[in-house]
């Protein structure tokens, strides 16, 4: 229970907060609106930046493939021979204490590994289309998180800290760069079915205006509620609209420019141009059906469609100018995320199954339209998980090494850093921190992680609190 | 969370003294060689990593004797000469999942062995040093804690400051307030219109908007009490309490449904909903209300309903069971001491703005609360227990109950004096006959006394002549122990709610008027006749076997154990399918066993629950803990074939005396029947007739009202659980509140569970928090933000006042004017401070108290979903002002999907009720309630979040009930008479309580003309079309002024 962190701030609506408006129109929007001329309007010419960024940057914008549950390192991207070797045998290292308490054997890898490309990097049977990106994907094998359970995990791996509250690196991100795009929010959440432990906490703005956090758009269609307008006839919302502008300026005139009235105000015009950004976006309106393919839409696999579909979605969404973007896990029946506490073949086999094809249809797709050099994509779970079995053939929580994955966006391709122990374990050589993915990925954006701050509560707030160096040799 | 030992700020340096320790024990050559050779080694190689100098996990080390008998967090490690009951020994031999060791895989046979027979050697060691060390501890020192943060120090009496402008400050409050500008070299804001005035009221008292008429009559009525007179006609309003339970409800998560996967219903929650609108409205002294919180089951004389006299307290112990709850937890122990967290978590930051549940782990991390307090408090909640209560509209069914129990003891009368009269002409005195009968066919009742003694039972205890000696065919060999068989003349403990089963269990001469005679010692639902409901709940105990046998009759009516308080057996039984029982034999007492997965639950805490709660019945006659299989059924208390007179008779007789069989009692029922007592002259007749009388009665009387409430348990005092863990035992607590409130030495709680004294306490003078965080949120709810902003926690990590002196000062009126919440209000509101404007006058000061913390104006705010959409239904005209009652159901939206979906579709427009009768289903939270900030009903919510999400745009555009009103609105209006500009106003009147002004009529009129040439309507046909007027009506709706108050 996170409730030890009872700590609650109430929203801040301060007249800056619209200036910086996250998405993007910010202080012009009232006039504009009150002018009538900008309804509709879809160009993203006057997107405003509230900080400009400390030096150049590599990224734009970022698309998180965030692995629900935590897949197992050594049965993914770090083969461990030595594990495979003692198979079954009781496990050669002391074990920290685990989740659920369980312990087994050691448990090697079910899966064999292969070699890919120029960089003869391996991956294993489990995703041998993310295999054949491996020259495009920049691996770190050292990470390590300081928590064992999903929910203070998935905080910290999103927030910075182990406590729900906090902005999100999406709402960061958003809050250091603005939008590019006036009609959709600036951090966007594809749900594919999961929701991540922790809930809509992974995704708030935290201390920072509310308009930094996250909207959620699933995979059906519509992808928002009241997204379609109810109005059958284009004009009369339309006038509706333009109606309740004059009157809202009106009032306002009255009653003074009330920080939370102009930012109610504000959001109309996003909700107006959800209405068909939205709609446009997620019906894949002039996709051709060798893209579809190419992100596994035609899969005979449900779940695999659904990804392929969000996948494709966050590619429409950066070329749309959308910062940051998180794809939650499909959900599997019969698996609970890839927390594969039992049975980790078919758990892990039908995540794999669900994601391999349509994350390769994605990293190839940016490549090809020339968009990966500036998307950061990132591929992580909240942690790995153990080398030991957990019973007889699951594998409990280990946040002490596991693997994550970046591609695009100024990192090192074809390129794995750091390593964990022969077992696979915990993490040896060149540990990096969460906090350290983070201020590496502030820095690819552009900001010092350092200077990246927000004043609340008379301190200047970070991402990284006070912790995080930025790991340069994962940057080309 | 991780290792958080290692980082404590003031650790200490492992510093290593040595000291030079005698062995407690002398031990021989002989021994010693056998420790060096065959333990030392072991433990060395696999033991001391972890448990030695380096390490000590779990506080264990393992490198001296002396440490692993004084042992780790757990306990002593070993206990000398004895393997069987030394952890460590347990922990090597793997036997317990929970406690293997060493982790990496079990010791070699011969290993284990060896250790075993060194701890039964007496655990020899050489006379060696003990290595002792200062762990890193943190210090924790509570009293410098309390006596260094301001939320404890006790509520001071703070003079009104003085203040320049004292023509502005007409009370004593505004002087507080005023004082702070001033200090801040700011004024305050000009008084707002009364249109103004009257709509904040409206919101601020009842939840909805002014109506036109009483707006107009408000802005004429000169008087200057008119104002005062507006705010005692909301306070007496019964949608006073509608609005002002809602935000009680955030603090006590109200919720109807359990969430987690199943979301299962929590029965009866709404009318905790109900007691909250009738407290409010009643103005119950806010004490009272606490304490009814915490113990409205226990107070000596509860407040009763107005309407129906049933009992209005117990009702509010109904908040305790809103938590979540799971249908398998794996760990039950565990899932218990959870829900106890949130209990805990809700009822201290609700109550006492205090974060307690943050010290369930560890002391608080920054207050003045340890992990012990926590401890002190979970153990008045396993003292408790979950009960849906009994309650008696008018008392009707305890009139009824207490008709028919004379009619009994009339019936009872009479079978009786039929017996005395045919035992006259007896030889043999009756004392001697029962003697023997008793001996020798009662053998339940020896059993008792004799505990687990291998025992036979005869199963077939038919008539006197029944012997231990010579057992019939179906005997019934139990192991075991007979844990209750109802025959002291009192339930022994056991506690009955409702009216099925009366005061005691079925005693001497027992007749039941539905069957006839009963022997003595039954815990018997039936005997006020079948309808009747209740349930009889026994002690709490510790489950030590895998069977739980129950000798009964009935019909429909269940046994139940609780184990751990797991209360959700009713809708799932995956990990609890052996915890349950139903009769189903009739009259026929046959025996039914609780079988399947109880050896799970061993060690568990647990109670049986007899749970009549329809028109069956249940007639328990004994209740067996046994190791054995299921005994055989069918033949245990058949009708005896007896046809002597005076074999009946001598039942009869042993019927009055108390020592009836099963099988005496369905022969005289049997000889009742065709009227062949032996001495019947009418009896048969005559009881039939008095049977009939109590069916009459019976049928009269209603059927009980029932609520969530909580009850007594056995008391029982929780040790502390080592770093959370319910495994993990410590020192126990007595039941007691914090020390920072209730001090180090309290008086322990001598009966019961000891939840009233823990009002008491809690409530004491000497407390300030609850009338501190009550008078705060008060003051909250009316100025939009806390004088401590977060009302939820008063601790160190809370924001702390902005006017401490105020906040004390109002904390003063509120305890000293009997805690009225009514009269509180009455008192803000009537401030000048209440009445300034909103608008932002004053650039200079904006820029000076950019968040308005001093309140140089007051503040603008966003209305609550609730709000919203109470105030559609009222300006549309379509408002169901129908109170109180079972929540209307959910309505579910395509996006609404995923398991366990209601069945039940609830209507579009929430049946026109206010917002609060909504359900509230964890798993389907209302999506407008959810985008406008209506909090997740996990834990204490005071002060909600007001975010601004296109959510909130997208349903005030387009979400099917928001046109819906608008066209209901809309209809309204076309349908009246009037001009436009007529019309205009009445719709602004309804929607801002004001006129529009001109250039917002010059601006609808264009729009009008817009929407009438795309509709293609004539002028006199747009005045009374009502799409067109729904139009005007849905742009108001999205109005910033629809949804804030100035």
């Amino acid at each position: 229970m996170a409730h030890c962190n009872n700590y609650r701030q109430c929203s801040l609506s301060r007249r800056e907060m619209l200036r910086q408006c996250a998405n993007g129109f910010g202080a012009v929007a009232l006039s504009a609106l009150l002018a009538d001329k900008a309804f509709g309007a879809s160009t993203a010419a006057d997107g405003q930046n509230l900080l400009a960024p400390h030096f150049s940057p590599k990224a734009k914008n970022v698309i998180f493939l965030y692995m629900d549950g935590g897949v197992a390192q050594m049965d993914s991207f770090e083969p461990k021979p030595r594990l495979t070797k003692e198979d079954g045998k009781p496990f050669g290292m002391e074990m920290e204490p685990t989740q659920f308490d369980n312990n087994g054997a050691t448990l090697g890898s079910p899966w064999e590994f292969h070699q890919y490309g120029e960089s003869g990097l391996p991956a294993s049977g489990l995703y041998p289309h993310v295999g054949r990106c491996i020259d495009d994907l920049c691996i770190v094998r050292s990470m390590v998180s300081q928590f064992n359970e999903h929910n203070q995990a998935n905080y910290f791996l999103h927030t910075g800290l182990g406590l729900s509250g906090r902005p999100s690196i999406g709402a960061w991100v958003t809050y250091g760069l603005g939008s590019e795009n006036q009609n959709l929010p600036g951090f966007v959440v594809l749900d594919s079915g999961l929701i991540p432990s922790g809930g809509a906490d992974n995704f708030g703005s935290g201390f920072l205006p509310q308009s930094y956090q996250a909207s959620f758009f699933r995979a059906d269609q519509p992808a928002l509620a009241n997204v379609n307008p109810y109005e059958p006839a284009p004009g009369a919302q339309r006038n509706k609209l333009a109606l309740m502008n004059d009157l809202d300026a009106m009032a306002l005139a009255q009653a003074g420019a009330h920080d939370a009235m102009e930012s109610a105000i504000a959001n109309y015009e996003l909700a107006f141009r959800m209405q068909t950004a939205v709609p446009e976006l997620t019906g894949l309106d002039g996709e051709t059906d060798a893209t579809k393919k190419l992100y596994g839409m035609d899969a005979d696999y449900e779940p695999t469609r659904i990804y392929g579909r969000q996948c494709l979605v966050a590619r429409r969404l950066i070329e749309r100018g959308v910062r940051f973007i998180e794809i939650t896990c499909p959900r599997i029946d019969g698996v609970d995320r890839w927390d594969a506490h039992g049975d980790l073949r078919r758990n892990h086999s039908l995540n794999a199954k669900a994601t391999d094809q349509p994350i390769a249809g994605l990293l190839m797709d940016l490549k090809a339209r020339g968009l990966l050099d500036e998307t950061l994509v990132l591929w992580a779970g909240e942690f790995g998980r153990t080398p030991f079995a957990q019973g007889r053939d699951g594998r409990d929580h280990n946040p002490h090494g596991f693997t994550i994955w970046m591609a695009g966006g100024g990192v090192k391709r074809g390129f794995a850093y750091g390593a964990t122990d022969e077992y696979g374990y915990k993490a040896v050589e060149n540990r990096v921190e969460i906090h350290d993915l983070h201020a590496t990925m502030l820095h690819l954006l552009g900001f010092d992680h350092t200077q990246l701050t927000f004043r609340y509560s008379g301190r200047d707030m970070r991402l990284t609190d006070v912790h995080g160096n930025v790991i340069y040799d994962l940057i080309v | 969370m991780g290792n958080h030992a290692g980082s404590a700020p003031r650790a200490h340096l492992l510093c290593w003294l040595v000291v030079a320790g005698l062995c407690a024990h002398a031990a021989a050559d002989a021994d010693l060689d056998f420790f060096e050779r065959e333990v030392r080694p072991v433990l060395a190689e696999n033991c001391f990593t972890c448990h030695g100098a380096e390490k000590q996990r779990a506080g264990l080390r393992l490198d001296h004797i002396e440490l692993i008998r004084t042992g780790g967090d757990n306990g002593p490690a070993v206990e000398l000469g004895n393997p069987d009951s030394s952890r460590l020994i347990e922990a090597i031999e793997y036997g317990n999942v929970d406690l293997q060791m060493p982790p990496t895989g079990k010791l070699a046979d011969e290993q284990i062995a060896a250790l075993k027979q060194w701890v039964a050697m007496g655990a020899p060691w050489p006379e060696e040093p003990v290595p002792t060390g200062e762990t890193s501890e943190e210090t924790f020192d509570l009293e410098a804690r309390r006596q260094s943060h301001w939320a404890w120090q006790p509520i001071q009496a703070p003079p009104p400051p003085p203040v320049n402008n004292t023509e502005w400050a007409t009370t004593d409050i505004d002087r507080f307030i005023l004082a702070k500008l001033e200090a801040n070299e700011l004024t305050p804001a000009p008084q707002a219109d009364r249109r103004t005035l009257i709509r904040r009221l409206y919101f601020d008292l009842i939840g909805m908007p002014p109506t036109a008429k009483a707006v107009e009559a408000f802005v004429a009525d000169a008087s200057p009490e008119a104002y005062e007179r507006l705010v005692d006609e909301l306070l007496a309003s019964p949608h006073f309490g509608e609005r002002w339970a809602r935000r009680w409800m955030d603090l006590t998560r109200y919720a109807e449904t359990y969430g987690h996967e199943q979301d299962y219903p929590i029965e009866h929650a709404w009318r905790y909903r109900d007691y909250l609108i009738r407290a409010f409205n009643d103005d119950v002294p806010y004490d009272q209300i606490i304490r009814e919180h915490l113990a409205g089951d226990l107070l000596p004389s509860p407040r009763v309903n107005p309407t129906d006299g049933t009992n209005e307290s117990i009702l509010a112990t109904g908040f305790w069971y809103m938590h979540q709850a799971t249908h398998a937890p794996v760990d039950v122990r565990k899932d218990e001491a959870d829900r106890i967290d949130n209990q805990i978590d809700v009822m201290s930051k609700t109550f006492l703005g205090m974060t307690i549940s943050c010290a369930r782990c560890h002391d608080h991390k920054f207050d003045a609360i340890s992990a012990k307090d926590y401890f002190g408090l979970s153990g008045f909640l396993r003292s408790s227990r979950q009960q849906f209560a009994f309650l008696d509209p008018n008392g009707k069914i305890e009139e009824a109950a207490r008709r028919i129990d004379a009619v009994r003891a009339e019936g009872e009368e009479l079978l009786a004096t039929a017996a005395l009269a045919k035992s006259e002409g007896d030889n043999d005195p009756p004392e001697s006959r029962l003697a023997d009968g008793a001996g020798a066919i009662r053998p339940a009742m020896l059993l008792a006394a004799d505990g687990h003694a291998q025992v036979v039972l005869t199963a077939n205890e038919a008539g006197g002549n029944a012997t231990a000696a010579a057992p019939k065919p179906n005997e019934l060999k139990v192991d075991g122990t007979c844990y209750e068989n109802f025959d002291t003349g009192t339930f022994n403990g056991w506690t009955a709610t409702g009216h099925a089963f009366g005061g005691a269990p079925s005693g001497p001469g027992t007749w039941d008027p539905c069957s006839g005679p009963v022997k003595a010692g039954l815990a018997h639902s039936g005997l006020r006749g079948r309808a009747f409901q209740g349930v009889l709940r026994s002690p709490a105990f510790t489950i030590e076997h895998d069977q739980i046998h129950i000798r009964c009759a009935g019909e429909k009516t269940k046994v139940k154990l609780i184990v751990e308080g797991y209360q959700l057996r009713d809708y799932n039984a995956l990990l609890f399918d052996g915890t349950v029982i139903e009769t189903d034999s009739g009259d026929e007492f046959v025996w039914k066993s609780m079988t399947k997965g109880l050896a799970k639950f061993k060690g568990c805490r647990a109670y049986l629950e007899i749970r009549d709660e329809s028109d069956g019945w249940i007639a328990v006659d004994a209740i067996w803990f046994s190791n054995h299989d299921l005994p055989p059924q069918g033949t245990e208390g058949t009708a005896a074939t007896a046809t002597d007179d005076d074999a009946v008779n001598d039942a009869l007789l042993r019927w009055q005396d108390g020592s009836a069989t099963i099988g005496d009692a369905a022969l005289l029922r049997a000889r009742l029947r065709e009227s062949s007592l032996p001495n019947d002259a009418g009896v048969a007749r005559r009881l039939a007739k008095l049977s009939n009388d109590c069916a009459t009665i019976a049928a009269q009387s209603p059927a009980p009202m029932r609520a969530l409430a909580i009850m007594e348990n056995s008391p029982i005092d929780e040790p502390v659980h080592i770093r959370g863990n319910p495994k993990m035992p410590g020192d126990v607590v007595p039941r007691r509140v914090p020390v920072a409130i209730g001090g180090a030495d309290q008086v322990p709680i001598s009966s019961g569970s000891g939840r009233l004294e823990l009002a008491d306490r809690l409530l004491d003078d000497s407390n300030p928090l609850p009338a501190r965080v009550a008078a705060n949120r008060i003051w909250q709810h009316l100025f939009g933000r806390g004088i401590v902003p977060t009302p939820d926690n008063f601790g160190v990590l809370g924001q702390p006042p902005s006017h401490p002196e105020l906040l004390d000062y109002i904390a003063n009126e509120f305890r000293d004017d009997g805690w009225s919440v009514k009269r509180m209000i009455r008192r803000l509101v009537m401030t000048n401070t209440y009445r300034m404007t909103s608008d932002r006058v004053n650039p200079e000061f904006e820029e000076k108290d950019p968040a308005n913390v001093w309140l140089h104006r007051m503040r603008m705010r966003r209305l609550e979903g609730e709000a919203i959409r109470d105030a559609m239904l009222t300006v549309a005209g379509t408002l169901n002002p129908q109170m109180y009652g079972e929540s209307v159901p959910t309505h579910l939206t395509e996006f609404m999907g995923g398991h366990r979906r209601p069945k039940q579709q609830g209507p579009l427009d929430g049946d026109c009720r206010r917002s609060i009768y909504l359900e509230v289903r964890r798993n389907y939270l209302s999506p407008m309630m959810l985008a406008f900030d209506t909090p997740l009903p996990d834990s204490t919510f005071g002060q909600r979040n007001t975010s601004n999400v296109p959510a909130q745009a997208l349903i005030l555009m387009n979400d099917a009930f928001v046109v819906q009103q608008a066209k209901a609105w809309g209809e309204r209006i076309a349908a009246q008479d009037g001009s436009i500009y007529e019309r205009i106003d009445a719709l602004y009147l309804d929607a801002f309580a004001r006129p529009a002004t001109d250039v917002e009529r010059v601006r609808l009129r264009q729009f009008i003309d817009e929407q009438r040439s795309l509709y293609g309507l004539s002028r006199e046909d747009a005045l009374e079309s009502p799409t067109l007027w729904s139009d005007v009506c849905h742009v108001l709706f999205t109005l910033k002024e629809f949804v804030f108050v100035g």
